[in-house]
Parts: structure tokens; sequence; C-alpha cells
């Protein structure tokens, strides 16, 4: 379980306060309007910046005062997820040994993710050769074989179409589900996630909102988030 | 904007004709001579000196610019981006003016005699470096500028050490316009003419300036006629490598921190990097210096001085105006032949090209204007390389917008007052003052076609420097280097303010 209990970030004119528990083995859609911080949040829980205040806890162990390497946190963003002078399997090789010196044993864990995702046959290839969808997979791919609990997705999907977007959803649910993760996927689409995500976090004017179940969002009478879906057709 | 078919070829038409006035004299002339170009023994000491002489200068530049420019990148601190700027200033000091910085630091004469002589090959390659080591830092530097925000936070998520982090995120971004820049700078020290002139002598001369000896002095066209052929093929393989690279170092991208950088950093790199940055700064700041010092100490405005800056000028604003407007429409060409002759200041031996000229002017009205055209000639030629390079990248930017201005009807002076204008405007500015700043301090031109009479600022202190008058040669130096100084850090602004917008 990830748990913020009110954690606070300022930057200039920009605040955002956050207090919530995403459970383990689910997809939390983290949902509201472009530069409300979504993408801040997830900088802040992955360590690539620091609250002012307040505690953030995976599993019940305090982790804000950790280093981005040692948070049992792993992340995949909307681009440039890939090393393009690398190949795909050394790419997510990358996850467990950084100097690409893999034993048996690693080297088995890599060719097993891969597999995973539906990447064996492009092991080695080089990102530029393959598609973007491939190329997002292989993020996906690196966090299987780095094993943290928690699994952080900054719109990695947005610029695949629909159906691939589908597809990749389903994925992240499964492995979600699999290695009982605790999984935050920031998103623009809310209709297109609501299937796969099992709760949201809002996020508007500076606070990210208590976790919800995501039937209990989609019927929100808030203004905020009424105003945010737009009214149905 | 429309153009008609005939008139758009125009700049080109006028550099080709000037390529021709050079060379068919010249060939001509060798030919009336009994010229089969003899590849003897001279000819190929003197190529291999130019070969080993480049080579070493381009290692010595681009291998310490990697460290320096990485540890610029790695490690913020307090006057980073002044010494962003103190790296653009070698490229804008004329040569004759560096000869005199490091003679003095180093010379008989110097504050450190005995470490190395200034002459012969030691000296060329401490100048070649001086300029071309500051070039390699600042591409060298923008090429990390594209490294993408999340190989940095990959790196730091993923637990890379600091040897893993150069190897899998800055190398491949800087291994990429490695051979660019080396073939760049390879170029400029093997086609380095003022340099070699005033620190060679007999057994360490470089090709264009044994072009020259063998026409001027020694009298020996088929020599100079092997040494062209030589020097033309040298540059347009060199070219072949390098044209992506040339003046790319134009308007720095923005040097604001880089709001990402999430790798720990252990004592003993910071040390390293601050120790690499200083290094490089006491390489450059020393000549500057004693620059600025004597020159205050020599500092005069007398009638030859101030004659001779109003010369200067007027060759090195003529030069600009006529650079800008054949470099804008070859900045919008997108031919291939367009491209190369925006280069043929380079491919060219402007040695060769100077002579064929000198001959020509033999045979008109040998007049003092006659000079001056052929002087203003030879550096827009010369210059065409960098404004093109500037002004191409400013006309990449209206390409998008090409569609709406097409269907808004906007065109002709329309277009030019309110788009290309308002939008151009800094990037016309800064390749007036780069093409300016290169003229003002020529001595090449000048050397080549023969003063005829004028004395520009470069020739006034060159001929101090000969007279053994010292101070006064450090006066006018200085003159030089400020108006050079303020020039280039102006164009800098605007290229900025380019990159930015």
């Amino acid at each position: 379980m990830l748990k913020l209990n009110r954690a606070l970030y300022r930057d200039k004119d920009f605040q955002l306060s956050a207090s919530f528990e995403a459970k383990s083995g689910e997809v939390t859609a983290m949902l509201g309007p472009s530069g409300a911080g979504k993408t801040t949040l997830l900088s802040l829980i992955s360590g690539f910046a620091s609250w002012v205040s307040g505690q953030i806890s995976v599993g019940g162990t305090e982790i804000s005062q950790l280093s981005a390497a040692d948070r049992p946190v792993s992340m995949v963003f909307q681009d440039n997820n890939v090393f393009p002078h690398l190949t795909l399997a050394e790419n997510v090789a990358l996850g467990i040994a950084p100097r690409l010196k893999l034993n048996m044993a690693q080297q088995a864990e890599v060719e097993a993710a891969l597999l995973r995702v539906g990447l064996q046959a492009l092991a080695q290839r080089k990102p530029g050769q393959v598609s973007g969808g491939e190329r997002q997979r292989v993020g996906l791919a690196r966090i299987l074989v780095r094993r943290r609990p928690v699994l952080l997705l900054d719109e990695p999907f947005a610029a695949l179409d629909p159906g691939l977007r589908r597809n990749m959803l389903s994925l992240v649910a499964d492995i979600t589900r699999e290695r009982d993760l605790v999984t935050l996927l920031v998103s623009h689409q809310p209709l297109e996630v609501a299937e796969k995500a099992q709760s949201a976090i809002f996020i508007y004017d500076g606070l990210a909102r208590a976790c919800v179940p995501m039937q209990d969002f989609l019927g929100d009478k808030d203004p905020a988030i009424v105003a945010y879906l737009g009214s149905p057709p | 904007m429309a153009e008609s078919g005939e008139l758009r070829f125009i700049p080109q038409f006028i550099i080709v004709a000037a390529l021709v006035l050079g060379l068919a004299p010249l060939l001509a002339f060798a030919v009336s001579q009994g010229g089969i170009p003899t590849f003897n023994e001279t000819v190929w000491t003197i190529l291999w000196f130019t070969l080993k002489q480049a080579a070493l200068s381009t290692i010595l530049s681009v291998i310490p610019a990697l460290f320096i420019a990485r540890a610029l990148w790695r490690h913020h601190f307090l006057g980073r981006d002044f010494l962003l700027n103190l790296f653009a200033l070698p490229m804008a000091m004329p040569a004759i003016v560096v000869v005199l910085g490091v003679t003095g630091l180093i010379g008989n004469a110097g504050l450190l005699p005995a470490l190395i002589s200034p002459y012969g090959l030691g000296g060329i390659m401490l100048v070649h470096v001086f300029f071309n080591l500051p070039m390699a830092v600042r591409l060298f530097y923008q090429a990390l500028q594209a490294t993408p925000d999340e190989a940095y936070r990959l790196a730091a998520q993923l637990g890379f050490s600091e040897f893993v982090t150069f190897k899998q995120v800055e190398w491949p971004q800087m291994k990429v316009v490695l051979p660019q820049i080396s073939a760049v700078i390879f170029l400029i020290c093997a086609a380095s003419f003022v340099v070699v002139l005033t620190l060679g002598g007999p057994g360490t001369t470089t090709l264009e300036v044994a072009i020259f000896q063998s026409l001027r002095m020694d009298f020996d066209p088929p020599r100079a006629l092997a040494l062209s052929v030589l020097q033309m093929a040298l540059c347009t393989v060199l070219i072949g490598f390098a044209h992506k690279a040339f003046g790319h170092d134009v308007g720095f991208m923005s040097m604001r921190r880089h709001g990402w950088n999430f790798m720990p950093q252990s004592l003993a790199t910071k040390v390293a990097h601050l120790a690499v940055i200083a290094l490089s700064a006491f390489f450059i700041l020393p000549v500057v210096c004693i620059l600025v010092w004597r020159g205050i100490m020599g500092w005069h405005l007398d009638r030859a001085t101030f004659s001779a800056l109003a010369t200067s000028l007027c060759i090195g604003i003529t030069s600009a105006t006529g650079a800008l407007f054949l470099a804008w429409p070859l900045a919008k060409a997108q031919d291939s032949w367009s491209k190369l002759l925006a280069l043929s200041g380079l491919i060219v031996p402007p040695a060769v090209l100077a002579t064929g000229w000198f001959l020509l002017a033999r045979k008109l009205n040998d007049s003092t204007a006659l000079t001056f055209v052929f002087i203003t000639a030879l550096n827009i030629l010369m210059a065409l390389p960098y404004a093109v390079a500037a002004l191409r990248a400013a006309h990449a930017k209206l390409a998008p917008l090409a569609q709406l201005q097409s269907q808004l009807g906007i065109s002709g002076v329309n277009a030019l007052r309110l788009i290309e204008w308002p939008m151009l405007k800094s990037s016309f500015a800064q390749a007036f003052l780069l093409a300016m700043v290169l003229s003002l301090g020529d001595l090449t031109a000048i050397t080549l076609m023969g003063s005829n009479g004028l004395v520009t600022l470069p020739t006034l202190l060159h001929a101090e420097m000969g007279h053994y008058r010292g101070a006064a040669a450090e006066g006018t130096a200085l003159i030089l280097l400020i108006i050079c100084a303020i020039s280039t850090l102006l164009a800098q602004r605007f290229g900025r303010y380019n990159a930015e917008t």
C-alpha cells in the first residue's frame, strides 16, 4: 500500500497537498485538468522533486528520505523510456544490471520479461526499428525485472491508437494483479481507463483528493468533477 | 515571396563568376609557364606537415573539450554562463591578435619563457587549440542540451553510477557530433593561414601558406598548382564530413539551469569537474588578460590608428552587407548546388583565388579601389559559410508557418514586413555581426591580395609586430580585440534571443 499523509509541495505560486492511500493489486487513475499537478505528484513520489512536509510510505516504510534509486518505485514516462543506442533487451537489462553484465539468472529474467510483454522476437532490435507502442512495452518489461512494489505511469500510452491503448491498459492491469503492484496511472481519458482502473484520485486546485472507487468518481456530483468529465451526451 | 526563376539564382551566379575569375587566370598563367603540376619531395613534405599539425591540433582540442563540456553541463555554479560566453571569444579574436597574445605569454619576452617555443609546431598547435577547444566545448555542450530529461530520471531511478551515466546517457549524445566537430576543426587547422605564416618556418609550413609563398616569393607556378590541387582535394573531403556541423555554433540555446538534474554527485566528482573547468578557464584567460593589460599600457590613438580603424570598419561593413545579400537567398535554397556554393570559401583555397584575382588585377587598372573590391569579395566568400548557417537556422523557423501564410494570402512586401523581418531581424543582425567580425580581423585576404596602400588594423598590427614596436602593437591589438569582442557578444545575444523565441 502507498500512503501519503498531509504531503505538501510548493514551488513559487504552485502548491499541491496530498493525503491518500492507494491499494496494491489495483490500478488507480490519476485524473484532473491539465496543469493541476498530476505529473508533479508522480515526480514527488519517485524522488525527482522534494516535498516541503508530510509523510509518504510504501508498505508501512517511510520513503521520503530515500534517493530516487533507493525508492521502491518504477516509473514509465510519456516518452523517452529507452536509450536509442541500446537494443530492447539491453534497455530492459538496465533495470537489474546498469553495467549490462548479466549472470545466467538475470539473463533469464530479462527474457521472461520480454516474453511477458510480447517483445521476445524484437529483443535484439534498436528502439529506432520498432513502433512507438513497442518502445513503451520496453518500459513495462523493465519494471518487471526491477520488481519494485510501486508502478507510476505518466500517460505512457497517450500517443498510441485507441485499440493499442486498450491492449496496453489490459497489460498494465494484468501485471498489476500478477505482481500485486500499487499502480498509479495518469490519464486524460477517464472514460477509457474506467474499465481497467478500480479507483481514482482527482487532482484539482492544489489538492489531491482521497482515493475513491472508479464508479463513485464517475457518478460524483461535485461541480469540479462534473465540469472535468463534461456532461454526458 | 514571388520571385521569378531567373532572378532567384543571382547569388549563385555571382559566386560562380567570382570563382571562375579567380581560377581561370591562374590556370592560364600556369599553362603559359609550362605548368604541369610537380608533385616532388617538397610538396609531400608540406602535405605531411599540414596533416600532422591539423591532426594533432584536432586531437588536443576535441578530447579535452569532451570532458570540459560534460563538467560544465553537469556542474551548476555561479559564473558558468560567463565561462560559456568566454568560450565564444576566441572564435571572434583575429588570428594575429591571438598570435601576439601567445608570443607575449610564452615567447622569449614572454611571462612564461622556455615552456615551449611559440614558433614551429608547438606554437601553431597551441594557437589552434586556443581557437578550437572552446568552440568544441560549446558544440558538445549544445549536443548535451538535447539530452531528454527522462534519460536522467531513468539514470537516477535505475541507480546508474557516474561512469554508467556518462557511457549510456552523455557519450551517445556527444558521439553523434564527434566526427563532424573533429572534421570542422581539422579543416580550420589545415586551411589556417595567418597563424602558420607568422609562427611557421621553412620546415613547418602548410599547403595554404606554401601556395602563397610559391606564387609570390619563389615564383614556382607548377609547385603552386600541385599544392592547390592537394589543398582543394583535402578541403573537399573534409567538407564532406564537416558540412553538417559547419557554422553550427550560432546562437546558444538557453543556458538556464537544467531543471532535472537528479544525479547525486560525490565530492570526488565535484572536485574533478571543478578542476577540469578551472583548467579550461586557465587556458583562455591568461592570453586574454595579457592582451588587455599590455594593451592598456600601449594604448594610443594616433592618426594612423584612426585611419586604419576607419579602413577596417569600411571593409568590415561592406563585406558583411555583401555577405548578407548573398547568404539570405542561399539560406533559403534547398538544392545541393547552393549548399556547396555557400561553402566555396572553404573548398577553394583563398590563396588560390586571391592569386588568380591578383593576376587579373595586374592586367586591369591596378588601383586601390580595385584592391578594395577584391579584398571585400574574398572576405565575403570566407564569411559566407557562417552567415548562411546562421540564416538557415532562422529560415527553418519560418517553414512551419508557410501554409498558414499562403492560406492568408500574405506575400511579397507584406510577408517581409509582417512575418519575415519581425521573426528574423535578430538572425540577420547576428549573421551581419559574424561576417563583420571575420572581415574586421582579417589578415588573410589583404595579405593574399597585397594591400596596395590600404592599411587596416590587422595589417597595422602586423607591421608594428614586424618592426618590433611591441607597445604600439599591443595597443592596436586591444582596439581590435574590443571591437571584435563587443560584436561577438552582441551576436551571441541576438543568437540566444533567436533560439529562445
